[in-house]
């Protein structure tokens, strides 16, 4: 009978990576599948405990106990010196593979549950806990060599740690939580990590100074994906950090800025000509000078991969000017709770008009649409025919009727169009939707699904007779 | 070279047992290495001898070579996604459905071939057949000895008890 070669049998096992049972199956078969499913199985676990809870307690533990037998355990040793005894269950002789070596990312959360676990009947439970947090740490630090992506949400000074540098000079992907690290810390990272490709900045701005994290940027070689989320209490705007991302955004592929725009000035913008993905979030709100914003945009001469763009509480004039200067290439818009200069109707009937001449090639859409823009909606769907979802929402009090919208639909091209959302305060009749199942049927376009996005319980237009409705018409 | 330029040329197959199948050329190049092959070499009288293929598996695979004719190349960029995407057709799961033997060999071929839409397809039907099955199940359902040790299996259990259950 014909035997799978390995190279076959690690393809297999990766069909199976997310489930860790079956693996579980296939390490135990014989040797030469123990050694070729091992790696895949504890590489999976790497990923699948960003969130341990999901796991029931009794396996976490057993997973803490084997991780626990590479833990330092002589005598001179932090653990025995504290009367921290591990591990519990003891093996009969050391794990047969250095499992950790198979790990890619750490994140907080299964370290912290695993200190808890382990101690959580040990008297001075809570300093006992700290010394064997700071074990698992340096324990990661020595033996996880493939790490690439860490999550940094803890209080201590990790770069001290023994391995710590060519640990964190690994990484290609970094989280830090700034509401956890000093500006020491930052620091010392800038120094050792200079290759982080992708960087996630969240609470930024919490009384320090943005020098360690600017510094930190700077220094990175490869930075193609940046995301900073600033705190709520950031009151001025940052102009050494707007020119270090300026300094670095030729070769972004990807920015998130948010909640709010007021820390960044624009003038980084210019520089952002390899983007494939914006996302400019100001749902706080905060003065923001807007007419530089459309300085800076104007003096743009184009984004020409950009292919996502999400805004959230942005003037329409701007995100008509970012898709403007988009090279024709974006396949999603996501954009919500648009602002308003002067006249909510003309500013969103010009921003349809931009997309509908800018964006053939869209295939995903959340907009916020006034009913009267009905005209320059349909224009839009005859030109972007490649739309396969959109979302309506809408801010407006009066609440619109949606059959007329859904006239417009049924009278466009739009032959890959799979799915219709809606925020609650579209109210679509019986007897429209039924109409429109009917022509969409009749012709012959793919099934379509309606789904309500409800935010309000007093909108409640769209009830269960327009589900069965629609479930009626799925041929 | 192109598909269209190639269409109506063809190029000799000979398998292990040294039959010789007259294959269009675009239904070859299927294959990456037969592609690059056909590429070096330019045109030919003479049969490609693939070693490691006999008659009754060549000839399926160039069943299914056939079938997917005009699909795309897929690219060498994204592998990953590329096999999270797959989902096994109804042609291609009614292709598959053959003696397991047959099944190791046509995956044993398309990987030597060079055919990953069909090494894909073929390592998820294996997985779907490993799903849900304890060791001893395995290795009954594929024939395979168990080389460890009573005390060897039992640590590795421990280990990985773990992954028992959610």
């Amino acid at each position: 009978m014909a035997q799978l070669v390995p190279d076959v049998l690690l393809l297999i096992f990766t069909e199976l990576k997310d489930d860790p049972v079956s693996l579980r199956s296939c390490l135990l078969v014989n040797k030469e599948w123990f050694n070729i499913a091992t790696p895949i199985l504890w590489r999976h676990i790497s990923y699948a405990y960003d969130n341990p809870f999901l796991y029931n307690p009794e396996s976490r533990s057993k997973l803490y106990n084997v991780i626990a037998h590479f833990l330092p355990n002589d005598p001179v040793d932090p653990l025995p010196q504290n009367n921290i005894i591990l591990p519990l269950n003891k093996l009969s002789r050391m794990p047969t593979f250095d499992y950790m070596r198979f790990f890619i990312r750490i994140t907080p959360f299964w370290i912290i549950d695993m200190a808890h676990l382990l101690i959580k009947n040990h008297k001075n439970h809570s300093h006992k806990k700290q010394i064997l947090e700071r074990e698992i740490y340096k324990l990661i630090f020595s033996k996880c060599i493939n790490v690439k992506h860490f999550s940094w949400e803890v209080e201590k000074n990790l770069c001290e740690y023994p391995n710590a540098q060519s640990f964190f000079s690994n990484l290609h992907s970094l989280e830090i939580n700034w509401k956890f690290i000093t500006n020491q810390n930052f620091s010392d990272l800038s120094k050792i990590c200079l290759n982080i490709s992708k960087l996630v900045i969240s609470n930024c701005g919490r009384d320090k100074d943005k020098k360690s994290l600017i510094k930190f940027i700077k220094n990175q070689n490869k930075l193609q994906s940046l995301f900073l989320d600033f705190n709520n209490n950031v009151k001025d705007t940052c102009t050494l950090l707007s020119n270090v991302i300026r300094e670095k955004g030729s070769t972004l592929k990807n920015i998130t800025l948010q909640p709010t725009l007021n820390c960044v000035s624009p003038i980084f913008i210019q520089s952002l000509e390899n983007i494939l993905e914006i996302t400019l979030n100001n749902k706080l709100n905060k003065y923001i000078d807007w007419q530089e914003w459309e300085k800076c945009l104007n003096n743009i001469k184009k984004f020409p991969h950009l292919t996502r763009l999400q805004t959230s509480c942005l003037p329409f004039n701007i995100e008509s000017l970012i898709i403007e200067k988009s090279g024709g290439k974006i396949l999603e818009i996501d954009s919500r709770q648009s602002l308003k200069f002067l006249d909510y109707t003309t500013e969103n009937k010009n921003l349809i008009i931009t997309i509908s001449k800018n964006c053939p090639l869209l295939t995903r859409l959340t907009i916020d649409v006034d009913h009267k823009n009905l005209d320059e909606l349909s224009m839009m769907f005859s030109n972007c025919k490649q739309l396969e979802e959109i979302y309506f929402t809408t801010p407006v009090k009066v609440l619109p009727t949606g059959n007329d919208l859904l006239k417009v639909i049924n009278n466009s091209p739009l032959n890959k169009l799979r799915n219709i959302s809606f925020s609650d305060k579209w109210n679509f009749s019986i007897e429209g939707v039924e109409n429109f199942l009917k022509d969409w049927k009749s012709k012959n376009r793919l099934p379509i699904k309606f789904t309500p996005h409800y935010h309000s319980e007093r909108n409640f237009y769209w009830t269960a007779e327009h589900d069965r409705l629609v479930e009626r018409y799925q041929y | 070279m192109t598909s269209e330029s190639s269409e109506g040329k063809k190029v000799t197959l000979k398998s292990c047992d040294d039959v010789e199948f007259k294959v269009e050329i675009p239904v070859a190049s299927r294959s990456i290495l037969l592609k690059n092959m056909i590429e070096d070499v330019g045109e030919t009288d003479q049969s490609i001898p693939l070693p490691n293929v006999n008659e009754k598996v060549l000839k399926k695979v160039l069943e299914w070579c056939q079938h997917h004719v005009n699909d795309p190349q897929p690219t060498n960029d994204d592998d990953d996604s590329r096999r999270r995407n797959t989902e096994i057709d109804d042609w291609d799961q009614r292709f598959l459905n053959v003696e397991q033997d047959m099944l190791f060999e046509i995956i044993l071929a398309a990987n030597y071939l060079d055919i990953k839409p069909l090494l894909d397809i073929g390592c998820k039907t294996v997985a779907n057949m490993i799903k849900g099955k304890s060791p001893e199940e395995i290795r009954n359902t594929f024939n395979i000895v168990n080389d460890f040790t009573p005390e060897e299996e039992e640590q590795i259990r421990k280990e990985n008890e773990w992954a028992e259950d959610r």
